[in-house]
């Protein structure tokens, strides 16, 4: 009955087409803003055992958990036809590595998302810029027409990589840069933390990225340290941190880009497309989200000529 | 105070559709009707035409006098005349009725009805005023606004509105100015007319004239005159002759048309005085000397039509320019920008930029969008980012349980 309860909830109308992490937020902040009128109707109604608070905590834990087992769900099922392993592996980026130990990999990964709230969300945002084919659609363009964004993957990043491989990386870089949402105590500061909080500061950072490690190899010790390094990089403010790279600015983006995505959203007459509106809009923001606003313009552009 | 309060003026959904299907079936009756004159059709099809034609002027007649009546009851008078085009139904209607189709039933009907004192009189100035007035169907396609009006091509209500208010403009413009240049004789053919008359009233004159001098006939004895005038006007078989007859000193001298077909085609009563054989707008009889002379003007009377045609394409083709084309351009250009910035400044969530035309950049409307875009849009979403740790997504307690 109350999972029955916690699934009318998140099929409600006002969440049409919302990523499933921000349902998440909607639903905990009603229920603590409501505590005092909701708490008699959970106790009385699911769990006549226990007191207001405790019944409060238990639905918001069913709340997480289903939302969390939804996302882990789509990772799963996501992933395999998101990613080609063998283009990597004939690149020399993954070594020693079949495809049914990379999956078993992730599913240890994707677990993690049970506990963190922050990473559910990362977690999430990623799964959406795979579904949606964010990196192949704007990379491929990007390559095609030779723009900014090209010259900046291409031609000014370390990597070299063809568009074939390039985007093969990003998506496993993307999936690994969700790891950094997790959140850790370190020195100086009061309350945990993630690498997206203390993305201003690369000292905090590189410090939060060496403590870490440890937690990284036990999630995923079969990725290679470049693909950790490129999906640190995008926790990192484009405007503090002028070494970020190209790969990771425009992930950043993308993740960013993920949070506000909504599916099957009716399209106005005299509106723009929903990339090109996004991107457009956060153009005056770039420096809010510490995201290159160089390349949100070629990418406004790309959408502009793509009608995405 | 003002408040959103409806004038019901509404007649039900079974009469609305009634009357719209009216409205189409006059405006092809109006055209059959003006092909009827052109093509100078049987007299037995013009008469159900015109009592067609009168049946509809006297429903939509009625329909005006019941929404009158309705609105006044619901304290809606003005807004039902000056907002619901209550005015468009008076000058589509009771004009009409009074003027054209009720007349020319009455005459069809009742001929003997004009008949007073001064018979010839009475029958000739209202032959003249039926035929003046007879303009005034081309009021009917008036009725095109009320259709227009039931068309909501578009969701907005601005944009309707507007296609509302320009079409009616333009549709009005055209018609009534077309009617008044028509009824003041600006249009030619009323001269071409009077020109006829004169042309033969002079042949006629110029007889007698050079009767002294006998220029044109040897023979100036009654029977010489009418075998001159017989010579020189007569085409037997001709029935598209301008002739149609000639009386001298009330015994008819010529006449180029059967009497089967003047009875088929024309307004045609034998048995009256030869001035007033016709109560037709095709024949014009006129009286010089001893002589009567009817004269067929129906290709003036089909220019006339043919006229009338090319006001109803005019006006129609206006109507659906404006409803396709420049409805089109309004949506794209002002509504559907408004609809935009309306909804973003309504809705949290809604985030969609205003698409600028480029072409019309420099609008004062674009203008706008570009501030709501490269303003108002960021700063929503930076407050919206601000909020996600208190937004509830829109959620209550209703549909939270």
């Amino acid at each position: 009955m109350v999972q029955q309860f916690i699934q009318k909830l998140l099929d409600n109308p006002n969440f049409k087409g919302q990523p499933l992490s921000l349902i998440e937020t909607h639903i905990s902040n009603f229920i603590q803003q409501n505590k005092q009128n909701l708490a008699p109707v959970f106790t009385k109604q699911f769990f006549p055992d226990l007191n207001s608070d405790s019944a409060t905590d238990k639905i918001q834990n069913l709340v997480k958990q289903t939302i969390s087992e939804q996302i882990i769900t789509a990772s799963r099922n996501i992933y395999p036809y998101s990613i080609n392993f063998e283009v990597l592996v004939n690149a020399g980026i993954l070594t020693n590595l079949n495809q049914s130990d990379f999956f078993s990999y992730l599913t240890k990964y994707t677990e993690a998302a049970l506990v963190s709230k922050e990473f559910r969300q990362k977690l999430d945002q990623v799964n959406i810029v795979l579904n949606e084919k964010m990196i192949e659609t704007y990379v491929s363009k990007a390559f095609e027409n030779k723009t900014y964004t090209y010259t900046e993957l291409h031609r000014i990043d370390n990597h070299h990589f063809n568009l074939e491989v390039l985007t093969e990386y990003m998506k496993l870089a993307a999936i690994v840069s969700a790891s950094y949402a997790i959140k850790m105590n370190l020195s100086g500061h009061n309350e945990s933390v993630n690498a997206f909080d203390i993305g201003k500061d690369l000292k905090q950072m590189e410090n939060y990225i060496e403590i870490s490690k440890s937690n990284r190899l036990k999630l995923f010790s079969c990725i290679p340290e470049n693909i950790w390094t490129t999906a640190a990089h995008v926790t990192l403010d484009h405007y503090i941190n002028k070494e970020v790279e190209p790969i990771a600015k425009v992930l950043r983006i993308f993740i960013y880009r993920a949070k506000d995505h909504r599916t099957n959203i009716k399209i106005d007459k005299g509106s723009e497309t929903p990339d090109k509106s996004w991107f457009s809009i956060q153009m005056k923001n770039a420096g809010y989200l510490g995201i290159d606003k160089a390349i949100l313009e070629d990418l406004n552009r790309l959408a502009f000529e793509m009608r995405k | 105070m003002l408040t959103n309060r409806k004038y019901n003026a509404t007649l039900g959904p079974f009469f609305e559709n009634f009357i719209i299907i009216s409205i189409i079936l006059v405006l092809i009756l109006t055209i059959i009707d003006e092909l009827s004159i052109i093509y100078l059709w049987p007299l037995s099809i013009h008469r159900i035409l015109v009592i067609t034609g009168f049946l509809f002027d006297l429903i939509f007649t009625i329909e005006f006098f019941v929404r009158l009546q309705m609105s006044y009851s619901n304290n809606g008078l003005v807004h039902y005349i000056k907002h619901e085009r209550g005015w468009v139904d008076f000058i589509s209607s009771v004009p009409l009725l009074l003027l054209n189709s009720g007349p020319e039933i009455a005459i069809m009907i009742f001929p003997d009805m004009l008949h007073g004192n001064d018979a010839t009189l009475t029958y000739l100035g209202t032959l003249k005023i039926v035929k003046a007035v007879r303009v005034t169907r081309i009021l009917r396609l008036l009725r095109m606004i009320k259709i227009l009006g039931k068309i909501q091509n578009t969701e907005s209500t601005m944009t309707n509105r507007h296609m509302a208010v320009i079409s009616t403009t333009t549709t009005v413009s055209i018609i009534v100015v077309y009617a008044f240049l028509s009824i003041f004789h600006f249009t030619g053919l009323q001269e071409i007319e009077s020109s006829k008359t004169r042309l033969y009233s002079e042949q006629i004159n110029n007889i007698f004239y050079n009767k002294e001098n006998k220029i044109n006939i040897e023979d100036y004895t009654e029977k010489g005159i009418k075998n001159f005038i017989t010579t020189l006007y007569f085409r037997p078989g001709e029935e598209n002759s301008e002739i149609v007859s000639i009386y001298y000193k009330s015994e008819l001298i010529m006449s180029n048309y059967t009497e089967t077909y003047l009875k088929n085609h024309f307004n045609y009563h034998p048995e009256k005085t030869p001035l007033l054989k016709f109560m037709d707008a095709n024949i014009i009889s006129f009286q010089h000397e001893d002589f009567i002379l009817t004269l067929n003007l129906h290709d003036i009377q089909a220019e006339k039509a043919k006229l009338n045609i090319l006001i109803f394409i005019l006006a129609l083709s206006t109507i659906l320019s404006l409803l396709f084309i420049y409805s089109r351009h309004f949506v794209q250009n002002i509504s559907d920008v408004v609809h935009v910035i309306k909804k973003g400044m309504e809705d949290d969530k809604y985030m969609f930029s205003v698409r600028i035309n480029e072409a019309f950049e420099n609008d004062e409307i674009f203008e706008l969008a570009k501030e709501y875009n490269k303003n108002y849009l960021p700063e929503k979403a930076v407050q919206n980012d601000s909020n996600e740790s208190t937004n509830t997504g829109g959620l209550t307690i209703d549909n939270f349980f």
